[in-house]
């Protein structure tokens, strides 16, 4: 079994796991300039919101384009064992289709986000994320 | 209010529930139970039909594991009371519980039998 990095995040009351694979860039939400949706808020399938209110920005890079999504913290990058992470019921696979899975961290459960489907499916309703 | 027992496989303490952002009525977050992910249910927030975290049961110091196909779910509850063997079901007098068109009674107490199957189906039918 090999192991993954993630990036663990904190969003909305929620902890979430980011591939580090794919984040190209953490930034400060200030110095972000461009359109940067909550990663909570598109997770849970909501409307762009007009204001975004977090500390900071991950600019993440997959095979559908990049994305932006801020977040309220950025809690920091484990490495996990693939055998660690469990994958999610057919219940849960239908209604939260950006959720690929959890794996437990040092922070609890974290919920390991679908970058590649998240993002393909928000720049296709919302334009690429710069 | 009571379960069809042959469902329940478990009754454990109160469920460490991890929060998950999705706008589906009823579902408050997810546990694990036996190496799996299972998504936890709140019958307050089922019976309101709100999404909204505040309206959830506060306290559920019991959580009641069920098989429902291929699905297993996690229900938050105050107390489990008893197993009960019962004669007959009869129509809900008081339709107060959407999922509960039945009830039973227990120790001469009515009560709704809630069918978290008839939940699951209406979840589908309203993503379809």
């Amino acid at each position: 079994m090999s192991d993954s990095e993630l990036l663990e995040v904190h969003d909305g009351g929620f902890v979430c796991a980011l591939e580090a694979d794919c984040v190209l860039e953490i930034t400060a939400a200030t110095d972000h300039s461009g359109p940067s949706p909550r990663l909570c808020g598109a997770i849970a399938q909501e409307p762009p919101q007009a204001s975004v209110e977090a500390a900071r920005v991950c600019v993440l890079q997959t095979a559908a384009g990049r994305g932006a999504f801020a977040v309220e913290h950025v809690l920091g990058f484990v490495r996990v064992a693939s055998d660690a992470r469990l994958s999610l019921p057919p219940l849960l696979e239908r209604h939260c289709p950006y959720i690929r899975g959890v794996v437990e961290t040092g922070h609890g459960n974290a919920l390991v986000v679908d970058h590649e489907r998240l993002v393909a499916v928000w720049n296709a309703r919302h334009g690429e994320l710069t | 209010m009571a379960f069809e027992a042959a469902i329940v496989s478990e009754v454990t303490g109160e469920a460490k529930v991890t929060p998950i952002p999705s706008n589906t009525p009823g579902i408050v977050g997810i546990m694990t139970w036996r190496s799996r992910v299972v998504a936890v249910l709140d019958l307050e927030l089922i019976a309101s039909g709100s999404t909204d975290p505040e309206t959830q049961t506060e306290s559920a110091p019991r959580t009641v594991i069920a098989t429902l196909g291929a699905d297993t779910i996690a229900l938050r509850v105050q107390s489990v009371r008893e197993v009960a063997w019962i004669d007959a079901l009869r129509p809900a007098h008081v339709a107060r519980f959407a999922f509960a068109p039945q009830e039973v009674v227990v120790d001469a107490e009515a009560m709704p039998l809630f069918e978290p199957q008839r939940w699951l189906e209406a979840l589908e039918a309203n993503t379809r």
